[in-house]
């Protein structure tokens, strides 16, 4: 499963769950048998179990490669980047103290110059590179040309809203002490540019990726290039499969993360997770454009899971990473299978539970409605017991400041947005070609 | 109240200043385009404005690295790359090593008497190690076109002995775009 793709499962497995909670406490008391609750005990008890579980076995390198020892290069390819936002990137490179950083620029706007120009007059101690190449390269092509032009042993690669601590590039290159290591991932959460909603989600993915790569260390599924390392010597023997990557007759153009950590799996290296690598990246100010980039990555997570196949690599994974990937093939299957049993049985339930309610009370509550409040007990008690089971990072959940109401909402978005959304990715995997954000 | 200037001291002021923009305009040297003056590519061409040699040495390999990658698919895979290595005598400026033994020697031409000695150089390295080589002349060319001569100053005896240890030339020449360039022809 691509980690980012995690919330669909997790705001989708709550909106349905809790009618399958609902109908096992129907067949415990009435001894009748509906059906084999299997999301609910797939995808909440096992998985979120076992998740959570692995995770908290984490530790991150505590000690390792130190600056004195190596040279850092850090890379921001940039494309249409608003420029307030591009600087912060840039200074909170500058403040790192890198060897030397390079900013790829894909649209060759002026003001970027004039921006780069005014921070190398600011510092300059510190060599800043601005690669203007008068074309359209794509990020993949910029990326390559980037790590060709660097001189640094280590390449730190930002995305242009990307916003590192002060101590990243010092905690992410700890790793590389390890000559096996060829991969890092740090830490991004995110930071809000417009909609609350989709700031929301992306907070929620990106922690439960945490959760997921914390698992994964040594084996990740995907470094997210938000803020990623890598060692220079891996990349550069890598330019040729990076840049003609392809799937049947098409060329692969996005996905630049998944293609590279795809081959450092698939070659042998480690890719590790850095969690004391923090960076804040810009969620996506609308949510629109959030639900494009869910497709994006439901697309390309979809292509890299056959690709897995394919190769060979799923079957000589780690068995983590093996159950990783199975349960996000099997999530909108059994979803699927979850949504027509609850629509079917569920029904009669929901019509029992009425007719209890009005013996017992006299209270007539119409069918629907009834519906709902359970839908909404529901996903307010599975997404607290979700954050507990997978150990989520309590401390960011609260500065989400999520009321109630925002759970529910939430849940309709993944129940009528990000549900069939995740069937068309299925099924229109071929299609990642577009960054749909841009 | 303040007094309001003249009306023609406010054209005179707005003269002086368009005088002033034009006087600190830096006109590139191969288009003629008057770019702002803290442009270090012309915003018409994209050649250098600067004279910053370091500057303009990076902005050719850069752009040899990027047609590199436009072509990628026709190398083979890259193994390593590394800056200012010497291959016998001479140093190179980029050097692109291949895999299947090929080699992409960069090197940026400041002098033109050179480029025998180097080619001489890279014949005798060659006869011992036999790799594939694909030894790549960047110039920069001026308005002028008096660096043209370049290419024809190379013995062909040379040139021939270079192809015998699978030595490649490539002259890559940056001015070389633009519609009816009188340059291009002589690529």
């Amino acid at each position: 499963m691509k980690e980012k793709d995690f919330y669909i499962n997790f705001g989708n497995t709550h909106c349905v769950m809790i009618f399958e909670l609902l109908e096992i406490f129907y067949m415990l008391i009435t001894h009748e048998f509906m059906y084999w609750p299997f999301h609910f005990i797939l995808f909440f008890i096992i998985a979120y179990t076992t998740r959570g579980f692995l995770a908290r076995k984490y530790k991150p390198y505590k000690e390792g490669l130190s600056r004195d020892q190596v040279k850092v290069s850090v890379i921001i390819p940039e494309y249409r980047e608003e420029l307030s936002i591009l600087e912060k990137t840039i200074r909170s490179a500058i403040y790192n103290k890198p060897d030397e950083i390079i900013i790829t620029c894909d649209d060759n706007r002026k003001e970027e110059e004039q921006l780069i120009k005014k921070l190398q007059q600011e510092y300059p101690s510190i060599r800043i590179s601005y690669i203007a190449h008068g074309k359209r390269l794509g990020k993949r092509a910029s990326l390559a040309l980037g790590w060709l032009v660097a001189t640094g042993d280590i390449i730190v690669q930002l995305d242009s809203d990307t916003i590192m601590a002060p101590n990243t590039i010092n905690e992410i290159i700890k790793p590389f002490a390890d000559p096996k290591v060829v991969g890092v991932q740090g830490h991004p959460l995110l930071f809000q540019t417009g909609s609350r909603l989709s700031y929301i989600m992306g907070q929620i993915i990106e922690l439960s990726r945490d959760v997921v790569c914390k698992m994964l260390d040594g084996f990740l599924v995907v470094i997210d290039g938000k803020i990623a390392a890598y060692r220079r010597d891996f990349l550069i023997k890598n330019v040729r499969n990076f840049l003609v990557e392809s799937w049947g007759k098409s060329k692969i153009i996005l996905a630049d993360d998944r293609a590279l950590t795809f081959l450092a799996n698939q070659q042998g290296y480690k890719t590790v997770y850095q969690s004391t690598a923090y960076a804040r990246s810009a969620a996506q100010p609308s949510l629109f454009k959030f639900i494009n980039q869910q497709l994006r990555w439901a697309r390309s997570g979809y292509l890299y899971l056959i690709k897995d196949i394919k190769s060979g690599l799923f079957f000589k994974a780690p068995r983590r990473y093996r159950f990783q990937q199975i349960t996000y093939l099997l999530a909108p299957i059994s979803f699927t299978a979850a949504v027509i049993q609850t629509l079917l049985a569920n029904v009669q339930v929901v019509n029992i539970l009425d007719n209890g309610i009005l013996l017992s009370t006299g209270l007539y509550i119409p069918g629907l409605l009834l519906s709902f409040i359970i839908f909404s007990i529901g996903l307010g008690l599975t997404f607290a017991a979700s954050i507990k089971l997978l150990n989520l990072d309590k401390v960011e959940i609260k500065k989400l400041k999520m009321k109630f109401i925002d759970i529910i909402i939430l849940g309709l978005i993944g129940l009528f947005i990000l549900y069939p959304m995740t069937l068309y990715a299925m099924l229109t995997y071929r299609n990642v070609t577009d960054w749909l954000t841009r | 109240m303040e007094e309001k200037p003249p009306k023609i001291l406010i054209e005179l002021k707005s003269i002086k200043n368009k005088l002033k923009y034009t006087y600190r305009t830096k006109k590139c040297k191969f288009c003629g385009h008057k770019n702002p003056p803290d442009y270090i590519y012309c915003e018409k061409c994209s050649r250098p404005l600067t004279t910053d040699q370091e500057k303009i040495k990076e902005w050719l390999i850069q752009k040899y690295l990027l047609l590199t990658l436009e072509k990628i698919s026709d190398y083979p895979d890259i193994v390593a790359t590394r800056r200012k290595s010497k291959i016998g005598k001479v140093e190179f400026d980029y050097i692109i090593e291949l895999a299947d033994n090929n080699k992409i020697l960069l090197y940026i031409v400041q002098e033109k008497k050179k480029i025998a000695d180097i080619v001489n150089e890279v014949i005798h390295y060659n006869k011992i190690n036999k790799e594939k080589i694909r030894l790549v002349f960047l110039l920069l060319l001026d308005q002028s076109g008096q660096n043209n001569s370049i290419i024809p100053n190379v013995d062909g005896k040379i040139i021939e002995d270079a192809k015998n240890y699978d030595i490649e030339i490539e002259y890559f020449e940056i001015y070389s775009y633009g519609e009816n360039n009188p340059l291009d022809s002589i690529k």
